[in-house]
């Protein structure tokens, strides 16, 4: 029999991240998913619980602002300000754990968010007008430097299993990759393995995206 | 919470959940006090217009609700029914906000059930949409609906363990066979309130403080 303590351990580990989620995704009120993150944030550090497992919610928390801010529409400073002060807080909380493969797909979210919130500064500039083709060509660059130098090479040396990882990063390089038009067959077989993680986890929209990838490497 | 989650919460406990609340009700308030059974123009979210027909509904309302419960507005509890042969429970705020201010332990028990309850609720609600694929991860998604790396539940959570064992099993999301994303809309909006007061933390500082208080008495 567990006690309360123990029981709403484990029961916070699951629904303060599960409440966020639904408000993401049902929620008319756009700021609200955000506004409970913090809130749920700030309920651990009153708390002060001390796990490893609370420190990991806190990092997940952290990351799913980080998500929302990338994905919304705000302007570019702020939007960046926003995500290095939630990676600062991020950094606070690392310590706290101990697993060495943990920390590793940690690292990973923060550098795989970061290219994310470079690729949606580069959109946000194209609709503003404010930068040519040859810049816009060179920040393409810059990403796919990251995801392959950084992103691809801390994957290869995790030891555990980060097949869906990898396959997420395969469909950006691939996307980049044909954006720029410096595509390759060599990428077939791995928008083809890519495709079939995403089937196998039932993740229908990135199993399409991967697919129209294939689709226009075939075309190119 | 409504009828469908209180037979999911109390199914497998031999409790007559029905027959203590409905003497609880009577307790509260005289015969004389209860409204009298609403009539269809009093009833919310009557949808008459489509398929069945205006006695057709009548006959199955009527029959549910004189079954155990009425719909009304009792001393302590609303009973409301928002769609046909649906009732919803709802505790009167004032009531709620004194009775939770010296929370006795039982009150604090019946929270963790409450917890437990709503995280196999959320966690079936995010499981059915993706089902249905009303709604896919993104390239960049950071949510509860990610289940690789970072983002997976422990496994050895005993509070996930049982939701894999009850999951399909929750009346409260759907009693069909098919889940549309209207019914999942509807569960979270119904949960809406329930949702936010799981933030709520007093009633977490109040569980650990009773817990503390219950280990030093040995």
């Amino acid at each position: 029999m567990l006690g309360h303590k123990k029981k709403l351990l484990y029961i916070i580990e699951i629904l303060w991240f599960t409440i966020p989620t639904l408000y993401k995704i049902f929620s008319k009120d756009p700021e609200c998913a955000s506004f409970l993150a913090s809130k749920t944030l700030n309920n651990l550090n009153e708390l002060k619980l001390k796990h490893e497992n609370i420190s990991l919610l806190k990092i997940k928390l952290h990351l799913f602002i980080i998500g929302i801010t990338i994905h919304r529409n705000d302007q570019a400073k702020a939007a960046q300000q926003i995500v290095n002060s939630e990676i600062d807080l991020i950094e606070l909380c690392k310590p706290e754990i101990s697993s060495e493969e943990l920390l590793q797909l940690i690292d990973f979210e923060i550098l795989f968010s970061k290219v994310h919130l470079y690729k949606h500064i580069e959109e946000w500039q194209m609709i503003a007008k404010d930068m040519t083709e040859d810049v816009s060509f060179d920040r393409s660059e810059f990403i796919l430097g990251i995801l392959e130098n950084k992103c691809e090479v801390l994957l290869k040396s995790f030891e555990g299993n980060c097949d869906f990882e990898k396959a997420k990063v395969t469909v950006m390089i691939c996307e980049i990759r044909i954006h720029i038009k410096r595509i390759t067959e060599n990428f077939k077989d791995r928008l083809l393995e890519a495709t079939k993680i995403f089937r196998n986890s039932e993740r229908l929209k990135l199993q399409i995206k991967t697919q129209i990838c294939l689709a226009r490497l075939v075309l190119e | 919470m409504s009828y469908s989650d209180l037979e999911d919460i109390f199914r497998d406990m031999e409790f007559d959940w029905k027959g203590v609340l409905s003497k609880l009700l009577s307790q509260n308030t005289n015969q004389e006090n209860l409204l009298s059974v609403p009539t269809e123009f009093e009833l919310p979210a009557l949808e008459l217009k489509h398929s069945k027909s205006l006695q057709q509904k009548l006959r199955t309302r009527s029959a549910f609700f004189n079954s155990t419960f009425r719909p009304g507005r009792y001393f302590w509890l609303d009973i409301i029914n928002p769609k046909e042969e649906e009732l919803i429970f709802q505790p009167v705020e004032i009531i709620s906000s004194v009775i939770y201010e010296k929370a006795e332990p039982e009150l604090l028990d019946a929270e963790m059930e409450k917890f437990e309850y709503l995280t196999f609720i959320s966690l079936s609600l995010l499981d059915n949409l993706q089902k249905i694929h009303a709604y896919s991860e993104k390239l960049l998604e950071n949510s509860a609906i990610c289940k690789h790396g970072i983002w997976k539940i422990d496994g050895f959570n005993p509070i996930f363990a049982k939701y894999m064992t009850k999951r399909f099993n929750l009346k409260a999301i759907s009693e069909h066979q098919s889940i549309s994303l209207r019914d999942l809309q509807y569960t979270f909006e119904r949960h809406d309130a329930n949702f936010r007061s799981c933030l709520n933390l007093a009633v977490i500082k109040s569980i650990l403080a009773e817990e503390e208080r219950t280990l030093s008495l040995f």
